[in-house]
C-alpha cells in the first residue's frame, strides 16, 4: 500500500502537486505509487525556470530501471524552481517522493489545483495498490 | 498484453535512423490501431545506439566513428550504449493498458522471448534484483539489470522501453556474436570493464542465422497471443515518415 498524504492533491498519471508558503506556487512530483511503479530511478530530464506548460502537456521525462516514461504537467501554470539536487541525486525521487524529491514549482490557479482529485479520490483511483 | 490482437513485422537490415523511425512509428500505430506489433530487423551497418539520456558527447566522436565505419543513433528508450553488428533486434510496441504495471509488460516480453530461445535451444533466465546503474556509467552488456535475460550470469539480451502517450515501446538486442568490446575501442574514454556478453554463438557452438531466430520469435508469438497476421513494411515506413528528421539530427544524438 502506498503512501497517499491527506493534504496534496493528485492526478490519475500519478503526479501530486502540493501547496508551499507562496499560496500562488505549487510543487509537483510523482507519487510513492508512481516511483515504486518506475523502480530505481536514474536520470529525469526537467524543464528550465520560466518553461510554461498546459495542463496535461509533457514537461520532462523520467528514466528508471531502464524504461523511460514521460512526466505531465498536472495543471497550466509557469516554472518557477526546478529542483537542483536530482540532477546529482536522482533517487531522492524514490525515497523522499513528496518532500525532497519535488521535481518543479510551478506558478498556477489555486483554483485549478482544488479540482484535482483529493488524497480519498486518488486512493480509490488506485483501488488498494 | 495476451488481451491484445497481434501483428508481426520483419523489417530486415537497414540504417540506425530508418530503425528508430520504424519503432517510433509503430507506437503511433498501437495508439492508433489498438493493435500490438512484434517485429524483428537487423542493422545494414554497425552502429552505435545510445541511450536517450545517457551522456554520449566528448566519450565518442562522430568522426572517429565515421573512419572506423560505424553509425550512431539515439533511442527512444532508456539505459545504455551496445553497438549493434551481429545481432536480431527486435522490438514490441503496443497501446498502454489501463492498470497494466510497467513491470508486468516488461515480464510478459520476456516470457515471449525466453519462450523463443527455449525452442532456438537455449536455457536463458531473467537475472536477480542488482543496484541499477545511472546512465553513462559503463556499456549495455557490461552488466545485467534484474529482469534481463542472462545465460550463465551473462547478459544475452539488452532491452529498454519507454512509454509515451499511452504507448509503450520495448526494444532490444539478441546478440548472435559478441561485438560489444568494440566499443571501448571506439570511445574516447575508458568503459568501466565489460563481462563479456553471452551469445547465440556460445551457447549454441554456432550462431543461428536472422532466418531462424526470426521464425523461433514469430512461433513463439503465435503459441503464446495466438495467430499473428503480417504487417506490410510498406505500412509500417509510413507510420515511420514523421520520425526520420527527428533520429537523423545530430542534434538528437549528440545532445548529451
Amino acid at each position: 500500500m502506498s503512501s497517499i498524504p491527506a493534504d496534496l492533491r493528485y492526478t490519475s498519471d500519478h503526479e501530486y502537486v502540493k501547496s508551499t508558503a507562496d499560496a500562488t506556487v505549487f510543487a509537483v512530483g510523482i507519487t510513492d505509487y508512481a516511483q515504486g511503479e518506475l523502480g530505481d530511478i536514474v536520470y529525469l530530464e526537467l524543464p528550465k525556470p520560466g518553461a510554461t506548460f498546459a495542463a496535461h502537456a509533457t514537461f520532462g521525462t523520467v528514466e528508471a530501471v531502464k524504461a523511460v516514461s514521460e512526466l505531465y504537467c498536472p495543471i497550466a501554470g509557469v516554472v518557477v524552481e526546478v529542483n537542483p539536487r536530482l540532477e546529482s541525486e536522482p533517487a531522492i525521487v524514490n525515497s523522499d517522493p513528496y518532500g525532497d524529491g519535488w521535481m518543479i514549482k510551478l506558478k498556477a490557479s489555486a483554483a485549478d489545483v482544488a479540482a484535482l482529485m483529493d488524497a480519498k479520490a486518488y486512493t480509490a483511483h488506485l483501488g488498494g495498490k | 498484453m495476451s488481451a491484445l490482437r497481434w501483428r508481426l513485422l520483419d523489417s530486415g537490415a537497414d540504417d540506425g535512423v530508418e530503425q528508430m523511425a520504424v519503432d517510433a512509428g509503430l507506437m503511433d500505430r498501437a495508439r492508433a490501431t489498438g493493435e500490438a506489433v512484434l517485429r524483428v530487423y537487423a542493422w545494414s551497418r554497425p552502429t552505435l545506439s545510445f541511450g536517450r539520456h545517457e551522456a554520449a558527447r566528448g566519450r565518442f566522436a562522430p568522426a572517429a566513428l565515421d573512419a572506423a565505419g560505424v553509425g550512431a543513433v539515439r533511442r527512444p528508450t532508456g539505459g545504455r550504449v551496445l553497438l549493434h553488428d551481429h545481432e536480431v533486434t527486435y522490438s514490441v510496441t503496443a497501446p498502454e493498458l489501463d492498470g497494466e504495471p510497467l513491470r508486468e509488460s516488461y515480464h510478459a516480453i520476456n516470457r515471449l522471448l525466453l519462450h523463443a530461445l527455449r525452442a532456438l535451444g537455449v536455457e536463458a533466465m531473467e537475472a536477480d534484483p542488482s543496484p541499477t546503474p545511472r546512465p553513462g556509467s559503463a556499456a549495455c552488456f557490461a552488466e545485467p539489470n534484474a529482469g534481463e535475460l542472462v545465460v550463465n550470469g551473462r547478459k544475452l539480451v539488452g532491452s529498454a522501453q519507454v512509454r509515451e502517450r499511452g504507448a509503450l515501446l520495448q526494444h532490444g538486442s539478441i546478440l548472435l556474436a559478441d561485438d560489444q568490446g568494440r566499443i571501448a575501442a571506439l570511445s574516447g574514454a575508458p568503459l568501466t570493464p565489460a563481462v563479456p556478453a553471452a551469445t547465440l554463438a556460445d551457447a549454441l557452438g554456432t550462431a543461428p542465422t536472422y532466418g531462424r531466430v526470426r521464425d523461433a520469435l514469430a512461433l513463439a508469438l503465435r503459441e503464446m497471443h495466438g495467430d499473428a497476421a503480417p504487417l506490410d513494411a510498406g505500412e509500417a515506413r509510413r507510420f515511420a515518415a514523421p520520425h526520420r528528421a527527428r533520429f537523423a539530427s545530430p542534434e538528437w544524438t549528440w545532445r548529451r
